[in-house]
């Protein structure tokens, strides 16, 4: 247990060291974030909402939107970076060197996917202070230690979603892409981006048990203040609980096939 | 579980068969690693050297036969912390880090914190490393690029080293440490693959893998 711990530690200070070394890039990421959040601040203000209590208790499109691209971009950013990392691992070779070493393969799965997942959910919470401060998210009344309750709580689920981003590549010379379609529907079907009421009748009922979900919905209650949030953080750490140990298990069949396939 | 090994032994294969799809890479192969022998593979490019090495540093299975190091599967992460193995033409450093950064992260893989730094420190003055240990992994020449990948499979002391082909782009001198490097070792069991008829000359045996 301690020599797991140990190494992931020392994922994430590789992850660290490797992201000082590319600083640019986490800058033009930021304003690629901040620049998404601008543009809908200015759609939000052209388009009237004809019912604004579908908004799940924001009063403006924006309030409502800005919660689901901040948590959603750096949720796709990030599994789309372990994707690319696992993928780019297993062809520099890097991915062979690390199997070789003394690491159990859910160690080596947290050790490659809790930095940059930890790391998305700082970023989540640096966008919605940049939307409250500067844009027009609704933030007068908002739990700001709820938020990071609910963003804290939401690191196991989403950590199990890159865990099996990051399988799907070991595996599937395509798996980056089916990762990034993956998250991109789990936003879809959570409501980052309109309410889930929205969906055909079919997807509203696969909607109500996706933990994007709760970690939207979470999120929009603490930012308006409300304390009908108790719920989702139950329903995120369940599905933490239950959720990364599956991921886990998906990882090390992954990786038992590539050692048996030689696709290290 | 009770070992099979002779006393002084490291590694055994036995009979271990491997394919690629239709292609059969090792068939019959057989092997036995003592303390302190360095081992050379030779045969010519796609006789099995690498595969034999993966199969012995537990990053590929075996289609039939027996791998064991130290009694044990190297498929097993507890095993593996007796391994220490570069395989194919590919190192295990991470490009964007320098080199001191690539070997404590993986002394860090093995190691505590500070016996890892410790085993750092150590291996970058025996090989002599200290040119190459600010300078990005990405930005290091193929030799210098070797050289930190020959530390990196040093730290922690394996018992059982693999290397395939070290010294592709060493040279002299640093032929010479890596020699010397591993002659140190004594109680370590080394498998080298290489085509180079100077190095598995300074080894104890040659297997052969095309005969």
């Amino acid at each position: 247990m301690r020599g797991a711990a140990r190494a992931v530690g020392a994922f994430a200070l590789r992850d660290l060291a490797e992201r000082q070394a590319f600083r640019y890039a986490l800058v033009l990421d930021l304003a690629f974030g901040i620049l998404n959040l601008v543009t809908f601040s200015l759609i939000s203000r052209v388009v009237s909402v004809p019912d604004t209590a579908e908004l799940d208790g924001a009063s403006t499109y924006f309030s409502f939107a800005a919660v689901g691209i901040a948590f959603m971009l750096v949720i796709q950013s990030a599994a789309a970076g372990v994707a690319q990392r696992v993928r780019q691992e297993q062809q520099v070779g890097t991915l062979e060197a690390l199997v070789a070493q003394p690491v159990a393969p859910g160690t080596l799965a947290l050790g490659l996917t809790a930095f940059p997942f930890a790391f998305a959910l700082v970023r989540s919470a640096a966008y919605l202070a940049v939307a409250a401060l500067f844009l027009d998210l609704e933030s007068a009344n908002a739990d700001w230690l709820g938020v990071i309750v609910i963003l804290v709580a939401s690191g196991a689920a989403v950590t199990a979603l890159g865990i099996v981003v990051a399988a799907m590549t070991v595996v599937v010379p395509q798996g980056q892409m089916v990762g990034r379609l993956l998250v991109f529907a789990l936003g879809f079907l959570g409501g980052a981006y309109f309410p889930v009421s929205q969906l055909p009748a079919g997807l509203e009922a696969i909607a109500q048990v996706v933990p994007t979900r709760f970690a939207l919905d979470g999120l929009r209650a603490t930012l308006s203040g409300s304390s009908d949030w108790w719920g989702d953080l139950g329903l995120l750490v369940a599905f933490g609980a239950i959720g990364l140990p599956i991921a886990l298990l998906v990882f090390r069949a992954a990786v038992r096939l590539a050692v048996r396939r030689g696709r290290l | 579980m009770a070992s099979s090994l002779p006393t002084d032994a490291i590694a055994r294969v036995a009979d271990v068969r491997r394919s690629f799809g239709a292609k059969v890479v090792l068939d019959g192969f057989t092997l036995e690693v003592a303390r302190g022998e360095v081992i050379g593979l030779h045969g010519g490019n796609g006789s099995g050297k690498t595969t034999a090495l993966r199969c012995l540093a537990g990053t590929l299975t075996v289609d039939s036969g027996r791998v064991e190091v130290l009694g044990s599967s190297p498929l097993r992460a507890a095993t593996r912390a007796r391994i220490g193995a570069s395989l194919g033409a590919r190192t295990g450093l991470v490009g964007a880090l320098r080199g001191h950064e690539n070997l404590l992260f993986h002394a860090r893989l093995r190691l505590g914190w500070r016996p890892a730094r410790a085993a750092v420190a150590e291996i970058e003055s025996e090989l002599g490393l200290e040119r190459m240990l600010r300078v990005r992994a990405d930005r290091c020449s193929a030799g210098m690029a070797s050289q930190l990948e020959l530390a990196r499979v040093l730290l922690g002391d394996p018992d059982l080293i693999l290397l395939d082909e070290p010294t592709r782009s060493l040279d002299d001198e640093a032929r010479e440490r890596m020699w010397r490097a591993l002659r140190a070792r004594s109680s370590a069991g080394v498998v080298i693959a290489s085509h180079r008829a100077d190095d598995l000359g300074r080894c104890d045996r040659v297997v052969d893998l095309a005969g």
